[in-house]
């Protein structure tokens, strides 16, 4: 088997211990943006399909985050509290803090070194897929209580 | 003319290296900028050469109509062509990849390009920082305001979080 192979074949493992946290996140989300709804449910969906249009297209992870720095900085709802939490910092702390946890355990696997140049891109790549495959089950979570 | 494999390292770098030192530079600044401000940095950086980058920045530097509540925008100016050039330093190792000499226009580009994906970083991070102040400074008006009757207390001071910095 590949290199390549063998890095998505370990990320779609590492992707199903996302469920519990994305089930959280995608709640939070539907409070967050029908709270802030004004002109429908449509309008607001937007925002998730911001987001993972970003992390679908994007060849940086480091786009995500700021796509959801900006966010934040914006009034849509993105900060607003509820139980404690907020969709935006819970999401860009779960990015920051705990994927590069998943990232060194799908990189052990596939023995991806940290030295060489092939290994830092590949290390790239594997953040990006994590973070696609979280993203993408954050917006099933809130589709799913927002309908 | 950048070859897929400069931009590719371009990338990794903005990653690994820009990223978290756009972070370290913005919140050495203390306080975050005005939109505006940010906004039209990355416009300059995205419709000039980098030549005429750094004479914007140095413009904004020396000018002496900032009033005295803005002197860290002068501050943030002041201290970003030593950053930038700072960042320069990885630009021969990009240029590494061709195999024909580079061009100074070619280097130019190329530290035009390592320059906006800081510049980026900075703009969401500046953002990011303007919340988590509007945040702390909501959380203490709290704290003083405990105990005290509603109509004592300040208004709306912007979007709220509890969280910090991870």
């Amino acid at each position: 088997m590949n290199r390549r192979t063998m890095i998505i074949l370990r990320v779609n493992e590492e992707a199903e211990g996302f469920y519990t946290k994305s089930q959280e996140l995608g709640e939070l989300a539907a409070k967050t943006f029908s709270q802030e709804s004004d002109k429908g449910r449509e309008r607001h969906r937007s925002q998730m399909t911001g987001l993972e249009n970003i992390a679908e297209t994007t060849l940086k992870w480091t786009d995500v985050l700021d796509y959801i720095k900006k966010q934040m900085a914006r009034p849509r709802g993105w900060t607003k509290v509820y139980d404690g939490k907020s969709f935006g910092e819970s999401l860009k702390n779960y990015i920051e803090v705990e994927l590069p946890k998943s990232v060194t355990r799908v990189c052990n696997r596939v023995h991806i070194g940290n030295e060489s140049d092939d290994d830092q891109r590949d290390r790239q790549q594997v953040y990006l897929y994590l973070i696609r495959q979280f993203i993408r089950q954050v917006v099933v979570q809130y589709e799913y209580k927002a309908s | 003319m950048i070859t897929n494999e400069q931009q590719a390292k371009i990338r990794l770098l903005s990653d690994n290296e820009l990223y978290p030192q756009a972070i370290v530079f913005i919140r050495g600044i203390g306080r975050s900028l005005p939109a505006t401000q940010i906004n039209g940095l990355l416009n300059v950086s995205l419709a000039n050469t980098y030549d005429l980058l750094g004479e914007f920045i140095e413009r904004q530097g020396n000018r002496t109509t900032w009033r005295r509540e803005d002197a860290y925008i002068r501050e943030f100016y002041k201290r970003l062509p030593n950053k930038l050039k700072q960042l320069e330093v990885y630009a021969p190792s990009i240029m590494q990849s061709t195999a024909e000499q580079s061009s100074r226009e070619d280097m130019q580009a190329v530290k035009m390009l390592l320059a906006r994906e800081f510049i980026q970083h900075l703009l969401a991070e500046n953002g990011y920082m303007g919340v988590t102040k509007a945040v702390q400074d909501a959380d203490l008006d709290n704290t003083r305001n405990q105990g005290r009757p509603l109509g004592d207390r300040h208004g709306d001071r912007g979007p709220l979080t509890r969280q910090g910095r991870p």
